[in-house]
């Protein structure tokens, strides 16, 4: 296993999330598209700190599920508020907006 | 070994502490966030922390081992975005409705602050990732903030989702110059790259990330959207604040690079522009709703504030200040207008409303007038010298093709800005307007501000791009 084994999965993660986020419509589905291409990130940091440069990558892994964690958290509340409001979480069903 | 602390300098961070204050008062403190008392509370803090910003001026403090740099480039944006944060609690003021909980909206609004005085002065691209979130995940909140309204929630989701995604992109964008360099620093960009074939990727990435917040393409879908759902007082703001900040982080990231990342930066800002100019400006003909061509526009002014950045040696970074200072102007006080004639109605004010208001609240008619002209970019206003600066400089760095393309943009832009113009003073019974608030408002006071300053900057031009070229010594004479 070398390092590029490692990013490979780590961008091919990624791609995962950014191809489901464009083609899923539910929202709940898309906060999850997020959340794979938040942690293909995170192992990216980590294969770079194994293999190039030490500890503190490993560092900034921790700061990124933090600010995740709280992304997740206010994401919950909106989707929540929204399907109170509009009874239905298929993003292409709620579309009052246009123009 | 040495303790840790010697290099943390609070001092550094004094608005943002303010600030933070502020707005946990507003949380905590009993009767601090409740009914009327909220809005002076906030405006108090706004003001103290501006006020902490000329005692910072000229001293370049460092904090936090330079992961905190709060030089002049960073307390000028500083001043702008909490100018800014002003005009819109003045629009909040009557745009909110009587409720209990008022405290909250204006505590999030002076975390987002905090967040973007973050932003505007780091050292490192993780702490520009920080302080993009706090401001993001305080913004998500704001525009969906009136629970009840449908539009609402629907801008507040689609402004979470994409934006979601572009804090992923930027992060990707980080991963990759930890990886290149070895380092997050901004200054690592110019130092010599173990793996720097991914330098481009990462530049792009990043940059892309930061369009998000400038209403950029790809990110850009999202502005016409949350400008309509979102109360028209946080439409204010995130039309003009979050622009601010990541204009001038863009500014640091093109001052910063080098190399082959260089020029994948600037392969990225030139798509970028040309395609915001193609798409803001036709979009923006085929609006009826007033806010929604406005939020059309605002994404084609970001395209033209675009050219300065690969241009920053022939003088771009002071003309991308420059256009900063009189995109918010007139701006601020186009949403400012909008606040005030669609105040506590509902359903999106359309252009057709604004007929015959020339004769009815012919001030109001004035300063309307003024801010579409600017922002069309005719003499004598700020709009004309904030674009004939940025095309100067993108003229003289070789990018004749983009300048090309973004004076057509204009030219397409009179026949949407200029219709405001035409409606409000040749045609007559609009019937969206009654009611208006008679006297001297807050907001009234704000958007008289705007219009002299917007006229003042295109009066005074040289001394405004002085002021604006003497905060970023550094971009300006070291590229």
């Amino acid at each position: 296993m070398t390092l590029y084994h490692f990013l490979g999965l780590g961008l091919l993660l990624f791609a995962i999330g950014a191809a489901g986020f464009v083609i899923r419509n539910n929202a709940v589905v898309l906060l999850l598209c997020i959340e794979i291409m938040l942690n293909a990130v995170n192992l990216i940091l980590a294969s770079f700190a194994r293999y190039l440069y030490g500890a503190e990558g490993q560092i900034f892994i921790f700061i990124i599920m933090t600010v995740a964690a709280a992304e997740a958290a206010v994401g919950l509340g909106i989707v929540i508020a929204l399907h109170r409001g509009h009874g239905t979480l298929a993003m292409n069903r709620i579309k009052d907006l246009k123009g | 070994m040495a303790p840790i602390f010697q290099d943390v300098n609070l001092y550094c961070l004094l608005p943002e502490l303010v600030l933070l204050t502020g707005a946990v008062v507003l949380l905590f403190v009993r009767g601090a966030g409740r009914g009327s008392a909220a809005l002076p509370v906030a405006a108090t803090t706004v003001i103290v922390a501006l006020a902490a910003v000329p005692l910072l001026w000229g001293e370049r403090a460092v904090g936090f081992g330079g992961m905190i740099v709060k030089d002049n480039g960073a307390l000028l944006a500083q001043a702008l975005l909490l100018i800014t944060a002003l005009v819109s609690f003045a629009a909040a003021a009557d745009a909110l409705p009587e409720r209990k909980n008022n405290g909250e909206y204006y505590s999030l609004l002076l975390f987002s602050l905090v967040g973007m005085g973050i932003m505007t002065a780091a050292g490192d691209l993780l702490v520009i990732f920080l302080g993009m979130e706090i401001l993001a995940l305080s913004l998500y909140v704001l525009v969906g903030f009136l629970k009840v309204v449908r539009a609402g929630m629907e801008g507040a989701v689609k402004y979470f989702l994409l934006g979601s995604v572009a804090s992923a992109v930027f992060l990707l964008g980080l991963a990759l110059t930890y990886g290149a360099t070895g380092s997050t620093q901004l200054v690592a960009f110019t130092a010599p790259a173990t793996m720097p074939a991914l330098l481009p990727a990462a530049a792009v990435l990043l940059v892309v990330g930061l369009g998000f917040k400038i209403a950029a393409p790809p990110f850009h879908m999202w502005a016409p959207d949350v400008y309509e759902g979102a109360p028209i007082s946080v439409a204010t703001y995130i039309s003009v604040a979050p622009k601010i900040a990541a204009f001038v982080v863009l500014l640091r990231l093109a001052g910063e690079s080098a190399g082959p990342g260089r020029e994948a930066l600037t392969g990225a800002f030139v798509f970028m522009s040309v395609a915001g100019m193609a798409v803001g400006n036709l979009a923006a003909l085929r609006q009826t709703s007033l806010v929604r061509m406005l939020a059309y526009s605002g994404i084609a002014q970001a395209a033209y504030i675009l050219i300065g950045l690969p241009a920053l040696s022939a003088g771009g970074a002071a003309a991308v200040s420059f256009y900063l200072l009189v995109y918010m102007f007139m701006n601020l006080g186009a949403f400012a207008s909008l606040a005030h004639l669609s105040r506590r109605r509902t359903g999106t004010l359309r252009i057709d409303d604004l007929a015959g208001l020339a004769s009815r609240a012919p001030g109001h008619a004035f300063a309307l007038a003024v801010f579409m002209i600017a922002l069309t970019g005719i003499p004598p206003t700020g709009g004309f010298f904030a674009k004939f600066y940025v095309f100067k400089a993108g003229i003289q760095a070789g990018y004749l093709g983009v300048v090309l393309v973004a004076v057509v943009a204009t030219v397409v832009s009179c026949f949407y800005y200029l219709r405001v113009v035409m409606v409000m003073y040749g045609e007559e019974g609009g019937a969206g307007l009654r009611g208006l608030p008679a006297g001297v408002t807050m907001l009234g006071a704000a958007i008289g501000v705007m219009v002299v300053m917007t006229i003042l900057t295109g009066i005074l031009p040289e001394r405004f791009l002085q002021a604006a070229s003497a905060a970023f010594p550094l971009l300006a004479a070291g590229m």
